[in-house]
């Protein structure tokens, strides 16, 4: 290997088989007592969960030096690893699932079908057709020889989720058991309160399990770059927190703003349940050493990992209806059932976006490089930032250049309430610059992919049965009305203008 | 029938220094069990440290078999400092059979064996819960505010208030060891352990009798001979009585850095002089010390950067060097033993590969994060190798007799 691995320098910090638990007395965050050895040397001493035979330690040993991290795909990884997964039955909980069931992690996971639930409420379906769970889960055993420990359940079940963490005892927790959907928050006060409830009150409680059965487990909680919005100003969407050397000038006056929270403005009721989960991991990271990775995920797109491509039964979800299909996923649709591609104002509207592939590399990369006792952490999970009129011209070549369609793109009356023109510059150093992550699929690529799945006759049939889940009837005035159309035009035809945004990743 | 078996350790004090109360009349329990048993100096192991000691105690064992070498230890692999405890003894202890035991305050003993009967582990304890067992023990022990150690923190602020605590530990010791006696059991072992604590800080206060604490120095022994003759007369007579300490105290002259001498000669290289810590162990190193005296080639098969393939030229320069170490013209270094030659058994391989054995008063010291050779500190008294002491009340004990000859005394044949 040329590169050093990049979690090979990590220590037992980060390791969840240290046990810090009783070592030190965790009492709050900067009031920790430190309980010393009696001896010379006096220093935080550890005890390993896996290694129990080496006594008390400093906790100073690297994963490249210990036996216990053996090297994985995506650098080192702790041997048959732990990792629960909250919502494994949903588009990335699945794939998930299986990539690392298939890297060697013993992977477990939970779900009640809300997702499902939602979409067939709202009168749609997947489009890529999956099987009911226990399908599922026997195809992972029959294709992968992977086996998953699924249990249904809802997350704001606090008395069932306690019972199978304290089973499972998980290393890693990956929490995608939230409503994922900023139109569908929109809908009504019913919408909005049971996407609040369920995002942030289940999150909740996971975080009081979490410091009673499991303080030494990361989470990895899916956040959402529309945390941020898109501030006028211009200025940095840093990696949640302010760098070190940001500095706050008022009254010619100047405050260090280093380590803390940059300022978020949601623009959605779902949004805002992120915004408020954001908080409450901190809070909880300050108040009981808990330790989290926040992921502010770009937008998501694709169909396509190594594992879900292996069987039709293995695939996971893809949505398209205007509340849960997100933008590039609803455009191949769209382009192959010969509607224009729905572009919502000027879209001229710029956002950080990532390939399903690219994010679970990503996560795999998080869930193996943890965060240390009490550390919050946040990193921008983008691979490109583009403007939407933009995808909307590639995905529209894509289909006219090599699947001989005839795509045309639309814009209608914005149902959001959003910038239409807006600076955008966004901070993703530390997936590339700490976990080692190279973006490896490209829009184009993944939109080739999505084009050769989606076009497959079944799948057609599927668009075309519900045609009328497409368009935009959900405005962010309560009003129910279907958009209008602006303006009809060509890919190609449009300039692209000057400005592109910013993605800072060095 | 056989009688039962009790055993009474007592850490840390030095054979003359209870032969020396003994006869003055302050441990007048002690000094009437002299009459009829035998005492006899004992030898600790090498090094003569609390955990390597109670582990040979226990197991009958030498390091080479526990696998026990010192207080610290480096993970295999790495340069990480660890404290191997219970769970590092490769040897089985004398508890290990269908017999009903009250082990109570072992040191290097944690966390607590699930044995039929009851475990308190003795120092280093850091989770008190799992330092007993079984959970009704721990509730009781709870109950009275029981302390595994002594806070020898409170020394460093002030020494009343650590000799408060000092008393306060044993009273409590002394208040479970009569709630435990009272449980059916075979084998009682009792240790005290304050005996170390109190010597380390203030064992001038035991010579000069003009010092301020002589008297509550004394005092201490008084009382753990009152517990001494409570538990006797309370004894069958076919019972058998084993006393030892695991090791002697002396004065210390001075503190001698082993790893200051190493970086004097170029063998030890730790670069960030603000940060001295095994883990910034450089490239170049040939060798480095843990406590008190073990030093170790930085053998390229067993350290990240470790560099030496045969060390042999290495350790004939360190043992030139140390026999050459003096202080005020005195020889600091008495014995250097290798460690291949001391030990023996299947844990030899991790073995420190010379044992330093200081001339009298010379405290060696194995951390790294010290400049000079020769340096004071807090502490009056340190560990001696050849001045232990055994006792037992119905055998005869074996010549010139080591830490692992207890063992044989503990387990008593059944048609004995």
């Amino acid at each position: 290997m040329s590169e050093e691995p990049h979690n090979a320098e990590r220590t037992c910090w980060n390791c969840p088989a240290a046990k810090f638990k009783g070592n030190v007395d965790f009492r709050g965050c900067g009031q920790s007592r430190r309980i010393v050895p009696k001896g010379e040397d006096k220093q935080l001493m550890i005890e390993c969960k896996r290694r129990p035979e080496l006594g008390h330690f400093e906790p100073s040993i690297t994963f490249e030096q210990c036996p216990e991290w053996i090297m994985g795909e995506h650098g080192y990884m702790l041997e048959d690893m732990r990792v629960m997964i909250l919502g494994m039955d949903g588009y990335l909980g699945w794939t998930l699932a299986l990539k690392l069931a298939n890297q060697g992690f013993q992977v477990s996971g939970i779900d009640n079908y809300t997702r499902r639930d939602c979409v067939m409420e709202k009168g749609s379906h997947t489009l890529v057709p999956i099987p009911n769970m226990t399908r599922r889960l026997e195809a992972a055993t029959e294709e992968l020889g992977v086996t998953l420990n699924f249990r249904r359940m809802d997350l704001g079940n606090r008395k069932k989720l306690r019972e199978f963490i304290e089973e499972v005892k998980p290393e890693s927790i990956v929490h995608y058991a939230e409503i994922p959907c900023a139109p569908y928050s929109m809908v009504d006060a019913e919408h909005a309160i049971e996407v609040q409830r369920n995002n942030v009150l289940a999150t909740l409680g996971l975080l009081h399990i979490m410091r009673d059965v499991v303080p030494m487990t990361s989470l990895l909680k899916l956040g959402t770059m529309g945390e941020y919005g898109s501030p006028l100003t211009g200025r940095p969407l840093f990696e949640g927190l302010f760098p070190n050397d940001a500095v706050l000038q008022w009254d010619d006056r100047e405050w260090s703003m280093g380590g803390e929270m940059t300022p978020r403005d949601p623009h959605s009721f779902y949004h805002v349940s992120k915004v408020q989960d954001t908080y409450n991991i901190y809070e909880g990271c300050k108040y009981w050493w808990l330790r989290s990775y926040d992921i502010m995920q770009g937008i998501i797109y694709g169909v396509h990992t190594e594992e879900v491509s292996q069987h039709p039964d293995l695939r996971t979800r893809l949505d398209y209806d205007e509340w849960f299909g997100t933008v590039v996923n609803r455009f191949v649709s769209q382009a192959i059932e010969d509607i224009p591609l729905t572009v919502y104002g000027e879209g001229e509207q710029i956002r950080g976006m990532i390939a399903l592939e690219d994010a679970m590399e990503c996560m795999v990369r998080l869930i193996t490089s943890p965060p240390e006792p009490g550390q919050y952490d946040v990193v921008n999970q983008v691979s490109g930032l583009h403007k939407i009129k933009d995808v909307a011209d590639t995905v529209a070549r894509v289909g006219n250049e090599r699947y001989d369609l005839d795509v045309e793109i639309q814009r209608l009356e914005n149902p959001r309430v959003e910038a239409e023109e807006h600076p955008m510059e966004v901070v993703s150093r530390k997936l590339p610059q700490e976990h080692g992550f190279e973006p490896s699929v490209p829009v184009e690529k993944e939109v080739e992919r999505m084009f050769e799945l989606l076009s497959q006759d079944h799948i057609k049939q599927r668009i075309k049965e519900k045609k009328h889940v497409i368009m935009p009837k959900t405005r962010w005035s309560g009003e129910k009305k279907e958009s209008g159309v602006l303006e009809v035009y060509q890919p190609g035809e449009k300039e692209k203008g000057d400005y592109e945004g910013k993605l800072d990743t060095e | 029938m056989s009688g039962k078996t009790v055993i009474i350790g007592i850490d840390g004090v030095p054979y003359d220094l209870i032969e020396g109360l003994a006869n003055t009349g302050e441990m007048p329990n002690f000094a009437e069990l002299l009459e009829e048993g035998n005492f006899s100096k004992m030898h600790a192991a090498i090094p003569e440290v609390s955990n390597v000691n109670w582990s040979s105690i226990v197991t009958g064992k030498n390091p080479g078999q526990h696998g026990v070498f010192g207080f610290t230890e480096l993970i295999q692999g790495t340069y990480t400092v660890s404290f191997p405890d219970r769970r590092a003894l490769k040897a089985e202890p004398f508890w290990k059979d269908d017999k009903r035991y009250m082990i109570l305050n072992v040191p290097a003993m944690y966390p607590a064996d699930e044995i039929d009967g009851v475990f308190v582990s003795g120092f280093v304890s850091p989770d008190f819960e799992k330092a007993i067992y079984p959970d009704s023990a721990l509730k009781y022990l709870n109950d009275i505010d029981y302390k595994v150690d002594v806070d020898s923190e409170k020394a460093h602020k002030s020494y009343r208030l650590f000799l408060d605590n000092l008393f306060d530990t044993l009273e409590k010791r002394k208040k479970a060891a009569e709630h435990f006696w009272e449980k059916k059991w075979d084998v009682f072992m009792l240790v005290f352990t304050g005996s170390d604590r109190l010597e380390h800080f203030l064992i001038d206060a035991y010579y000069d009798e003009e010092h301020e604490y002589h008297e509550r120095f004394i005092e201490y022994f008084r009382e753990v001979d009152e517990i001494i003759g409570d538990i006797v007369e309370k004894m069958d007579e076919e019972d058998r009585l084993v006393m030892m300490s695991d090791h002697g105290m002396e004065q210390i002259k001075k503190n001698v850095n082993v790893n200051a001498v190493l970086e004097e000669h170029g063998l030890l290289k730790l670069g960030d002089e603000h940060d001295k810590r095994y883990k910034n162990i450089e490239e170049g190193t040939k060798a480095f010390a843990l406590d008190p005296g073990r030093i170790y080639l930085n053998r390229k098969d067993r350290y990240p950067r470790g560099e030496v393939e045969d060390g042999e030229k290495t350790l004939e320069e360190m043992i030139d060097i140390f026999e050459d170490l003096t202080h005020d013209g005195e020889k600091v270094i008495k014995k250097i033993h290798r460690g291949e030659k001391v030990y023996h058994g299947d844990q030899t391989n991790k073995s420190p590969d010379l044992i330093l054995t200081p001339n009298e008063g010379y405290n060696l010291k194995g951390s790294v994060k010290y400049d000079s050779v020769f340096a004071e500190n807090i502490f009056s008294g340190k560990h001696t190798e050849d001045d232990a002491f055994l006792y037992c009340n119905d055998m005869p004990l074996p010549e010139d007799p080591t830490v692992e000859d207890v063992r044989s005394l503990i387990e008593r044949d059944e048609d004995e």
